[in-house]
């Protein structure tokens, strides 16, 4: 019907708006406790296009594409800031009065939810107006949090129980508690929500759990283990050591430990880019961040960024 | 009597790892020191005879307990400290410790390396501190259990030993 050439022609303009619909780059948003400020790390250019001021000791980090809004949780100002991504401007602060360190974002985009470590409380706020919707007291110590993939569970590193709380986001009660190591702190799941995982700080192990009949295998790791993230394909995890400047590198079937990467002093936050296939982890002690290529596990760049990087959550959103 | 003691240094030390407050604090200080790593080294991993080079300490003393092993360093003012020799790594020359008693921090988890200096025959020493708050809890912070009272304490210390490790080394050529 038509001459090969208009063909030709019309794909590549059917690519090219394609092209406009998929994701070009990802942004890592790194908290940097020390110096309060949310560093911006364009992933493909490998470089920080932007540093936003927030309040006192930023730790915890949850971000949506969808909504363009990064929140923020500073824990010694006991609040949480609102980052417009578009802007990067911070748009709004909510009080949370107690001590927010973890921080999700539920994947439907309606509830934000935030672990308030001291006081034992876990709140779901709506994301746009910012209202408490809700909130339960979890005990002792809720560190790391994350909700799955259908919007319906809430996983909760306990710390201080040594457990793993699971609730239900209808209403937060408690559907599971499930022992875990000792001091579980960063939390990940596959992206089918098929299998959890906790870093396991004071036993040096990570906790690999089926989701459906909570079978559990410990893996040993390195020392004082902080934070986790699965690989896009869900076949790999990858592990922040932090008294040993390493990740390891875990093959989730086997469950095996196939490498070690030596990145900087202290590392703590990680998160799996699906875009560049890139792991970004933030070194809270040489206040920069590696991104390894996740074929290779070789550092293919360092960016400094500002003191004290936590990058505690799920960092990375995809423009 | 003794297992009553024991019971309560139990306690204690348990206590002490336990809980932390949610801001780590960082002391990481590097000294250039005109001698060469291996002799620099020597004297980094001699933890039993910390005294040498670390003018706030008067004895030290070192037990193991079960596969541990515990140093008890008494400073000059008195107060007597107990860390743990977590890793004492030849191949990469750092020693890792772990501060369990003694001072206004918790979760105390202290480094030393030695690598080459800029020049042939020098080293750098880095001296990493981490460690959080003593007082675990929400504010109000009891006094003298803040992040400014735990940096205080480690500099007072610690951070004197950096630049005399530089003096007792170079001056002992």
């Amino acid at each position: 019907m038509y001459p090969i050439r208009r063909l030709g022609t019309l794909s590549f303009l059917a690519c090219l708006l394609l092209a406009c619909q998929k994701p070009s780059t990802s942004l890592a948003y790194i908290s940097n406790q020390g110096d309060n400020s949310i560093s911006v790390i364009d992933i493909k250019q490998q470089k920080v296009t932007n540093t936003i001021a927030v309040d006192h000791a930023p730790v915890g980090i949850a971000g949506s594409a969808e909504l363009a809004r990064l929140f923020v949780t500073n824990v010694d100002s006991q609040n949480v800031s609102v980052i417009d991504t578009n802007t990067n401007q911070v748009i709004h602060t909510i009080p949370v009065n107690g001590s927010p360190v973890g921080i999700a974002i539920s994947p439907d985009h309606k509830r934000l939810y935030i672990a308030d470590w001291y006081s034992n409380r876990v709140l779901a706020i709506n994301p746009m107006t910012y209202h408490i919707i809700n909130e339960t007291v979890v005990e002792k110590a809720p560190a790391g949090i994350i909700v799955s993939p259908d919007s319906l569970r809430l996983y909760i590193a306990v710390r201080d129980s040594n457990e793993i709380a699971v609730l239900n986001t209808k209403d937060l009660s408690t559907l599971k508690r499930l022992s875990v190591g000792e001091h579980p702190f960063g939390i990940a799941l596959t992206s089918d929500g098929n299998i959890l995982f906790s870093a396991n700080v004071y036993d040096n192990t990570v906790s690999i759990i089926d989701t459906h009949d909570w079978q559990q295998t410990k893996v040993s790791v390195g020392d004082h283990p902080y934070c986790v993230t699965a690989s896009q394909d869900n076949k790999t995890l990858y592990v922040t050591n932090t008294l040993d400047e390493s990740v390891s590198v875990i093959d989730i079937a086997s469950k095996q430990i196939v490498a070690t990467i030596n990145v900087g002093e202290t590392p703590e936050g990680i998160n799996f880019d699906a875009n560049h296939q890139r792991i970004l982890v933030s070194n809270w002690g040489e206040n920069n961040v590696s991104i390894i290529d996740a074929k290779t596990h070789k550092i293919i760049s360092t960016i400094t960024v500002g003191d004290r990087p936590r990058a505690f959550g799920q960092f990375i959103i995809a423009r | 009597m003794k297992q009553f003691l024991a019971l309560i240094a139990m306690a204690v030390f348990s206590l002490s790892a336990i809980a932390h407050g949610p801001t780590p604090q960082k002391i990481d200080n590097r000294v250039i020191i005109k001698a060469e790593p291996a002799k620099v080294w020597a004297m980094v991993k001699d933890y039993e005879n910390v005294q040498k080079w670390l003018p706030t300490v008067k004895s030290v003393s070192v037990e193991k307990k079960g596969a541990d092993i515990v140093r008890t360093i008494v400073l000059k003012n008195g107060i007597k400290l107990k860390d743990k020799i977590k890793q004492v790594d030849d191949a990469n020359m750092k020693i890792k410790f772990e501060v369990i008693e003694g001072g206004p921090f918790s979760n105390y988890n202290p480094y030393i390396s030695v690598d080459k200096g800029p020049n042939a025959g020098e080293s750098e020493v880095r001296f990493f501190h981490r460690f959080y708050r003593q007082y675990p809890n929400n504010p109000p912070i009891p006094e003298g259990q803040d992040e400014a009272s735990a940096i205080k304490f480690i500099n007072d210390t610690y951070v004197p030993g950096n630049e005399n490790l530089k003096k007792v080394l170079e001056n002992a050529k």
